[in-house]
């Protein structure tokens, strides 16, 4: 299947990860050394921390983007319920890019001499406005949306999904995520990775967070359909008013043939009632001197009087005196 | 001209000034009244999971430091095993006392900076580096749990 690139994201600083399986992420940071459950890709639940909090002194070489098999995700938004295959892919490795000569067996110290691995690393999660995670992550097996699939790891909680740690020198990562349900409105990913350097090499420091790279980013995406303004009160129509214009007119002449006018009648006047947001550079247009009823108050007299001696009336203009011969 | 009267007042100013010994006399023990056993049941692990990241806490130039599987050890240990086994008692121990020495500058437990510097501006917090900690402000569970320990409670 082809995965087509719909969005890039970003570039960000950072380094090797100590977490080259990504279970780790869930385990006890007491007594397991594991994460706990944060897996710092930038989400407001985890403070907006990445992976530089541990990959410390990363040169920000790399880059991380972010992929759906449907582009439109990422113009029209998310559709409710909808299985989307996304791919995460860390751009511009450099790290530890030798290691990857040793294959997926490296890193094994039972198989002397040892042979380093190139662990690279990545985080994903979606979340709402208010930073609850939405929607749920699936495995991706053979190309398809299967459970039974290993390639990433999914936290126990299901917020977020990691790399597993299963492919040595690995630079991209499938999942598949089912958007919620409608209403959910706009969601951003949270992503990260890590490009390591597969530590030191060494059978006693096979990792470490020294070395490595980082990058990190979100993605907004939207509800598709869903009135993308932000407004916090009042009108609520948006830019689409238009859109539900051209459907209410198409309504309208199929309506007419079944002779139901007037039903068809206020369809097209509810569509056309609705107030339109103004956005900033649509306020020059309105700014206008044509778009004014009196653009000229010196003509607007003049014409006033023009019309008050051919009536021989006056007033309800704004402008003062009045009476017959009052010139 | 100064009169006589000006250049007495300012003999008698002079004469006021003088050194004083200033006597740094011991602090009270910040850990008095703060239960250990408590602090590494329950907050302990809040801030191993929280804050000791390397460039975070995890790092031997971080006011408030704090010993971790994983990241900064009192040893320079030879091997990752090492690294990432779980604290020694000295670290533990470690970890209570520079926890609660920040109750020698704070004797109001609010405005202890475990409790207060990682909290939202608009609630009180200020300049720390990484940010927000407590997203619930002062309903957070982690700031509940260190409000708790700090005032003495052991059921925290």
């Amino acid at each position: 299947m082809l995965i087509r690139i719909a969005l890039v994201i970003t570039a960000l600083a950072g380094v090797a990860s100590a977490h080259s399986a990504g279970a780790q992420f869930d385990q006890n940071p007491m007594t397991q050394a594991g994460n706990g459950g944060i897996v710092f890709d930038g989400a407001p639940r985890f403070s907006g921390h990445t992976c530089n909090v541990c990959h410390v002194d990363a040169p920000g070489l790399i880059h991380i983007r972010l992929e759906s098999d449907h582009p439109e995700l990422f113009t029209d938004g998310w559709k409710p319920k909808m299985q989307y295959h996304l791919r995460v892919v860390l751009v511009d490795e450099w790290a530890g890019v030798a290691n990857n000569a040793n294959g997926d067996n490296c890193g094994l110290r039972d198989v002397m001499p040892f042979k380093p691995c190139n662990d690279n690393g990545f985080a994903l999660e979606i979340d709402d406005a208010v930073g609850n995670s939405l929607g749920g992550f699936t495995q991706v097996l053979a190309n398809k949306c299967d459970a039974t699939g290993t390639a990433v790891y999914i936290l126990g909680d299901k917020s977020a999904v990691v790399h597993s740690g299963g492919v040595n020198g690995g630079t991209s990562w499938d999942v598949c995520w089912t958007a919620p349900d409608a209403g959910a409105g706009p969601v951003t990913a949270y992503l990260a990775a890590v490009d390591g350097n597969g530590g030191k090499g060494t059978l006693a420091i096979p990792t470490d967070v020294v070395g490595d790279d980082v990058a990190a980013g979100a993605v907004p995406i939207a509800e598709a359909g869903a009135d993308v303004n932000t407004q916090t009160g009042g009108c609520n129509a948006g830019g689409d008013a238009g859109v539900g214009l051209a459907l209410a007119l198409l309504g309208l002449g199929v309506r007419f043939r079944r002779r139901k006018k007037l039903v068809a009648l206020a369809l097209v006047l509810a569509a056309a009632s609705g107030c339109v947001h103004v956005r900033p550079r649509q306020r020059e247009t309105l700014a206008k001197r044509n778009m004014k009823f009196g653009p000229d108050p010196a003509e607007d007299e003049l014409d006033l009087h023009m019309q008050e001696s051919r009536e021989g009336s006056s007033g309800g203009y704004g402008s003062s005196g009045g009476g017959c011969g009052c010139n | 001209m100064f009169r006589r009267e000006h250049v007495a007042a300012f003999s008698l100013a002079m004469a006021s000034i003088h050194c004083t010994t200033v006597e740094n006399g011991p602090i009270p023990d910040p850990t008095t009244g703060l239960d250990e056993t408590a602090f590494r049941a329950k907050v302990e692990p809040i801030l191993v999971k929280q804050c000791s990241y390397n460039a975070c806490h995890g790092n031997t130039g971080s006011a408030l430091r704090i010993y971790a599987p994983g990241t900064l050890r009192q040893l320079a240990y030879p091997t990752i095993d090492e690294t990432m086994a779980p604290l020694t008692a000295e670290e533990e121990h470690a970890n209570f006392v520079n926890a609660a020495a920040f109750s020698a500058t704070a004797p109001i437990v609010d405005d202890n900076w475990l409790l207060r510097k990682p909290l939202a501006s608009s609630a009180g917090g200020f300049e720390h580096k990484g940010g927000v900690i407590y997203l619930r402000g002062t309903n957070d569970p982690n700031y509940t749990v260190i409000y708790c320990w700090l005032t003495g409670g052991k059921a925290c």
